[in-house]
């Protein structure tokens, strides 16, 4: 019993997933509302968000990290738009948007694990080549996608499991059994340290080559499902992303010094974030103060996590307050 | 059969790391490869073990020729290296770390948790370190990790191990283990490439000696024919004796002289507090099995263990934190360089000045004038420090911070990995720095280290810790190998408030 207690004590997701019930819950006293609609629509409209994070808490674990996973929501969006405008049909659509994210994670895999760029230049370099293709194609909001698209979305498979459900499970599965593989160890290895890596026999190229080949895969995804939310094409959809997804990620306990955290963790980051928006907005407050007060909280978030997760800091912190004892003494 | 290597030869710009060197080794031979700093082993070791590639030569192994392009392609062939800098993952579990190079799987695919447990627990077992089981690396003590790391090279079933200072920090009763490890290789024809500094291990290990000089080889010989004394001058290339002087004689200090008195040093693993009183010239040296709390005793006293308190020279004053225990001239060397020592991407000048520039706010006018003072080999002081071999990077940190004069220096096994004419270089200085009135506290693993460094100076004891108590005080003629080994393996437990009153008066 007291093992696991230890172990829920260890786990790198319990802050997050405390913050997201904690915040749930003062939502749900603001509002009054919670009913199985309101979770429903919750889900679908943060599925995108949670799919960026998963992408993007994979290649913060082996070492790296990626900023351009916003700009592929986009790109996918906008190839959906193009290729129904066109007369494609929307499967075909969606399926090609689906296969060109993975391309470009793909590419960003290529340029860093066997070119060996540094990861945060080039996703810099590839997120602006990946918006810029999006702005070719469309270079204003519009474009139509047929409602049955968004219907589906919102429907249930075999009128049982949310449809969006289903589409965060597809890059979390993959995950998981990543994990269940001895590349899942490798991974972890691999983010600690590169050198230690190589010394041990890790075949490093291809591990980056597939994490960011799956965080492009994860990131098409989000790209497909925030499509159906809008059932429109919008050359700015993913703007935020990018970084908020980092943000999640790190709130969920995955270091940005690599090789510590997991995927959960980044899942209830995200779903952290979002409801903190819905509070900040339902609050009334003006637009200006909303995204200063959200910033606030976010920081302190992460400042919560990171002294949960990280024992040395909480030491020093601690020590700090000693300190301050020892001079009154 | 065995390995040949001929003329290999590796330069790093201007550089020459390695030039045209030489050896075969049998099946079944454990060979020590035996140099200074900067001679070149590590750079060999780690050209056989496929991490760097060579400029020119051969190496044939049972016959065949060679050429590893990577370590995974030397580990194809069970050539394993190992080494301090480059092996275990901290983050991951110690079963995890020892199996990474080939994890067991179920049904083709799949990590087999069981399958890593017992292939990791066999290896522990040997070793008796099966209670490591289950725990993250970066959990373990610097020793047991060592241990680990040989546990990692063994697992991968070696025809030939590189095994690259991997003892240097080991404790006693861990090198026996190791010792009866690599005789149960040895009888299986696996080669063996031994790197260490430690004379007595290299004399109960190896087989034969091959010395290394300027990234040369200078000689191969059997083990046994050659003494301590011939071996170093081969090595430095001029005749010199080892300083192993036992016991010159030594002034008991008297409670007049009292410098620093620390009443309670925290050991936080075990819990227990113990005092201190450090007098002026005096040269402590801390000894003890693996993990008594030698380590954390110093750390502690820099501030590192949170605030103590203590009385300088009558004064009370309160150390919270390493900033403040440099403002009371305290220093602090590591023996892990790479965490606590050099500033990696900096150049000398930097990390030479670094304390008195950066925390005294005192102007350095010449660096390079600090730098030769110390004896350091190095090309000019805007090199990178990490581009220096690692004895001479251990004397670049030690010069930052016996420029700054201070009153008390606190070493945690200081001459860690590096090599015997840098270590005498080390120890005179720090007997210069006691000789003029400042306290100098320094652990090693090492007891012939600690004999002759308090042998160097008139005013000196050596401390046995057990369990995180200090259970022996060590004086004068007292302060011998077979007195450490004693009393930091207590039989029965010995009387330790009887011993404890001894350092309170």
């Amino acid at each position: 019993m007291l093992n696991i207690f230890k172990k829920v004590k260890k786990w790198s997701t319990l802050p997050a997933l405390v913050l997201f019930l904690l915040f749930l819950m003062i939502y749900i006293g603001i509002s009054g509302k919670f009913t199985l609609s309101f979770l429903n629509s919750f889900i679908s409209t943060n599925t995108p968000a949670i799919c960026v994070a998963i992408g993007v808490a994979a290649t913060i674990i082996i070492g790296g990290t990626d900023i351009s996973l916003g700009s592929i929501v986009t790109l996918t969006n906008v190839i959906i738009v193009t290729l129904v405008g066109k007369n494609y049909s929307v499967i075909t659509a969606v399926l090609l948007a689906l296969l060109f994210a993975t391309l470009a994670g793909l590419f960003n895999g290529l340029l860093i694990g066997v070119m060996r760029i540094n990861p945060l230049l080039t996703t810099f370099a590839t997120s602006t080549v990946f918006s810029g293709i999006a702005l070719w194609l469309l270079p204003y909001p519009g474009g139509m996608i047929p409602y049955f698209y968004s219907d589906w979305y919102n429907s249930k498979f075999l009128n049982l499991i949310p449809i969006p459900v289903i589409m965060i499970a597809l890059p979390l599965v993959i995950w998981l059994i990543f994990m269940k593989l001895p590349f899942g160890i490798k991974a972890y290895a691999l983010g600690r340290d590169v050198k230690k890596a190589y010394a041990s026999g890790i075949n490093v190229t291809a591990i980056r080559l597939l994490i960011h080949t799956f965080a492009g895969f994860a990131s098409g995804i989000a790209g497909i499902c925030i499509s159906a939310s809008m059932c429109a094409g919008n050359p700015k959809v993913g703007d935020t992303m990018s970084m908020n997804s980092i943000a999640a990620a790190v709130i969920g306990g995955v270091s940005l010094s690599g090789g510590v955290g997991g995927v959960w963790g980044a899942i209830f980051g995200s779903l952290f974030l979002s409801i903190l928006i819905s509070i900040v907005v339902s609050a009334n407050m003006s637009s200006y103060v909303q995204s200063f007060v959200q910033a606030i909280i976010l920081l302190l978030g992460v400042i919560c996590t990171v002294m949960a997760s990280d024992k040395e800091i909480k030491n020093k912190i601690t020590r700090l307050w000693k300190k301050e004892d020892g001079q009154n003494e | 059969m065995g390995i040949i290597i001929s003329d290999i030869s590796k330069r790093y710009g201007a550089v020459v790391a390695i030039s045209r060197a030489s050896m075969s080794v049998e099946k079944g031979e454990i060979r020590a490869i035996l140099g200074g700093n900067g001679s070149g082993k590590s750079t060999l070791a780690k050209i056989i073990g496929g991490i760097i590639s060579k400029d020119s030569g051969k190496i044939a192994f049972n016959d065949r020729e060679i050429n590893f392009t990577s370590p995974k392609n030397a580990k194809k062939n069970r050539v394993i290296i190992t080494s301090q800098e480059l092996s275990l993952f901290t983050n991951l579990t110690v079963e995890e770390n020892i199996c990474i190079c080939d994890i067991p799987v179920k049904t083709g695919t799949f990590i087999n948790k069981n399958g890593i447990s017992e292939k990791a627990g066999k290896v522990l077992e040997i070793m008796n370190l099966t209670d490591l089981l289950g725990k993250k690396v970066s959990e373990l003590h610097p020793n047991q990790q060592y241990m680990v790391e040989l546990a990692k090279a063994i697992v991968q079933n070696p025809k030939l191990l590189i095994i690259d200072e991997i003892t240097s920090a080991l404790y006693r009763q861990d090198v026996e283990i190791v010792d009866k490890i690599l005789k149960n290789l040895k009888s299986q024809g696996c080669i063996i490439l031994f790197i260490s500094h430690r004379m007595e291990e290299l004399y109960n290990i190896c087989d034969s000696v091959t010395i290394m000089r300027n990234g040369e080889t200078i000689g191969t010989y059997p083990m046994q024919e050659k003494s301590e004394d011939e071996l170093l001058s081969l090595m430095v290339g001029t005749s010199m004796v080892s300083y192993h002087g036992e016991g010159k004689s030594h002034i008991k200090p008297t409670t007049k002289d009292i410098f620093i008195h620390v009443p309670k040093i925290p050991i936080q693993s075990y819990h227990t507090t113990e005092s201190l009183n450090i007098c002026k010239g005096e040269i402590i040296g801390v000894a003890g099995l693996q993990g008594h709390g030698q380590s954390e005793l110093v750390k502690a006293l820099y501030g590192l263990s949170g605030i103590i308190y203590m009385e300088i020279e009558g004064k009370k004053c309160a150390i919270s934190n390493p900033r403040s225990a440099v403002k009371h001239r305290f220093a602090f060397i590591s023996g892990d360089r790479e965490r606590d020592g050099v500033f990696n991407e900096r150049d000398l000048k930097d990390n030479v000045v670094s304390v008195l520039e950066l925390v005294r706010k005192q102007k350095v006018s010449s660096p390079k004038e600090l730098l030769d003072s110390y004896n350091i080999r190095y090309d000019n002081t805007r090199q990178i420090i990490t581009e220096l071999s690692g004895g001479n990077q251990q004397k670049v940190v030690v010069g930052r911070w016996l420029s700054t004069d201070p009153k008390l220096l606190l070493a945690d096994d200081p001459t860690k990995g590096i090599d015997i004419k840098a270590r005498t270089d080390l120890h005179q200085e720090f007997a210069k720095l006691a000789e003029q009135g400042s306290a100098v506290i320094i652990v090693s693993s090492d007891d012939d280290e600690l004999v002759s460094i308090t042998s160097m100076v008139e005013r000196s004891r050596v401390i046995v810790m057990y369990e995180g108590h200090i259970s022996k005080i060590l004086e004068g003629d007292d302060i011998t190998r077979a007195n450490i080994l004693a009393a930091s393996m207590p039989v029965a437990k010995p009387n330790k408030i009887k011993e404890r009153d001894k350092v309170h008066a």
